[in-house]
């Protein structure tokens, strides 16, 4: 390598420190007694140099948070309207519940406003059920037999709602759909 | 840069992510938006607001993947991937449209921009002449001559991030060099208006 010029990819690699020990050592002897390669290798250093004064991005300090807010804002969007009346309608199950669990004494108007609310919760949980989320059917019948074993304890009885649960959920489902598909067809 | 008081690793920073935890994301998105910032930009998001824009949009899309990402690899490299391949989308999409970007926006952007060495403006013609010829350059060769020369990442480093052999990360950043240099050189530069 004393003898003939350097190429231009071993005064790269010389430049950048990628040469074995032995070249690396015949290099630098070289570049001391050729001119030219020194030349050369002073451009070499000299591109290197420029490109790394080059003003590419810095850091943006308000980054983090900007992505925190677009993934926060995004989370927001993905939790669907659905979603929101799933939550109020086992907040009302879980209130009917309540009341049948509690040694409140009910009676006439009293019941009867329990049992339409819990009937009513029933409905609109058979709704979500357009989601087709099989979670639902089960959340209606767990809370159905909840509320009856609370109130009787009769493992009869407890069938007996947790079939006439489903069955109301069916028939509520099947009702709401008829009438969706009535509606769009008259559209 | 500071070196994180946190110790905690990047792929275990991840998998508590991938859990939901925003804080340990957070952590994440610190350590690792300049080097996202630097690799959309040499992927052709010339300007700093450009660069951002990809950087933000780069982690979001990255979190809400989180589930895909296998912490036995290096989050760095798979951050990284999902950057380059976010910016030639962009940027694909971007040459269909005639470009309003350029180093002219980019001088303003970064002459207005935040303290630091980097965030100096283009001092001169030379400087401006360099990153004109480094934005023609083609794609795989510019990027690894960013983020050797601009990231000053190591030879290793660049290789596990693009997933390439040594020797290649090698060759391209020579071969990148070279057309730069070529077309740096006023007498080789044919059929130049000025
Ligand atoms: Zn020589």
């Amino acid at each position: 390598m004393t003898k003939t010029h350097a190429t231009a990819e071993d005064l790269f690699l010389y430049a950048e420190g990628l040469l074995e020990d032995e070249p690396h050592r015949l290099m630098a002897a070289h570049l001391i007694t050729c001119a030219d390669c020194a030349e050369r290798y002073r451009e070499e250093a000299e591109l290197t140099v420029s490109l790394r004064s080059l003003p590419a991005p810095t850091s943006a300090p308000a980054l983090v948070a900007d992505v925190t807010r677009a993934i926060r804002r995004q989370g927001a969007l993905r939790a669907s309207p659905w979603w929101w009346l799933v939550g109020a309608g086992l907040l009302v199950l879980s209130g009917a519940q309540w009341l049948v669990g509690s040694d409140l004494t009910l009676s006439g108007a009293g019941a009867a406003f329990v049992h339409a609310g819990r009937d009513l919760t029933i409905t609109v949980l058979s709704v979500m059920d357009a989601l087709a989320d099989p979670q639902t059917w089960f959340r209606v019948a767990e809370a159905a037999s909840v509320a009856v074993d609370t109130a009787s304890g009769s493992p009869t009885l407890l069938l007996g709602w947790f079939l006439a649960a489903a069955m109301v959920a069916v028939a509520a489902n099947a009702l709401l759909w008829s009438m969706a598909r009535r509606v769009m067809a008259s559209k | 840069m500071i070196e994180p008081v946190n110790p905690e690793t990047d792929e275990r920073l991840a998998a508590r992510s991938a859990r939901g935890d925003l804080r340990a994301y957070e952590e994440l998105v610190a350590r690792h938006q300049r080097l996202i910032l630097r690799i959309v930009w040499a992927r052709g998001a010339w300007s700093q607001e450009d660069a951002e824009d990809l950087t933000q949009e780069t982690f979001v899309r990255a979190w809400e993947h989180l589930d895909t990402y296998d912490p036995s690899r290096p989050f760095k490299a798979w951050i990284a991937r999902i950057a380059g391949n976010l910016a030639i989308d962009r940027h694909r999409a971007d040459s269909r449209r005639p470009r309003t970007t350029d180093i002219e926006d980019m001088e303003a952007t970064l002459a207005t921009s935040g303290p630091g060495p980097a965030a100096a403006t283009i001092q001169n013609e030379q400087q401006r002449e360099l990153l004109s010829r480094l934005r023609e350059l083609p794609d795989h060769y510019r990027q690894v001559i960013v983020l050797r020369f601009l990231e000053e990442l190591s030879y290793e480093e660049i290789s596990e991030l693009l997933d390439l052999p040594m020797g290649s990360v090698k060759t391209r950043i020579f071969r990148g060099r070279e057309m730069l240099r070529q077309r740096l050189r006023p007498d080789i530069v044919e059929g130049e208006a000025r």
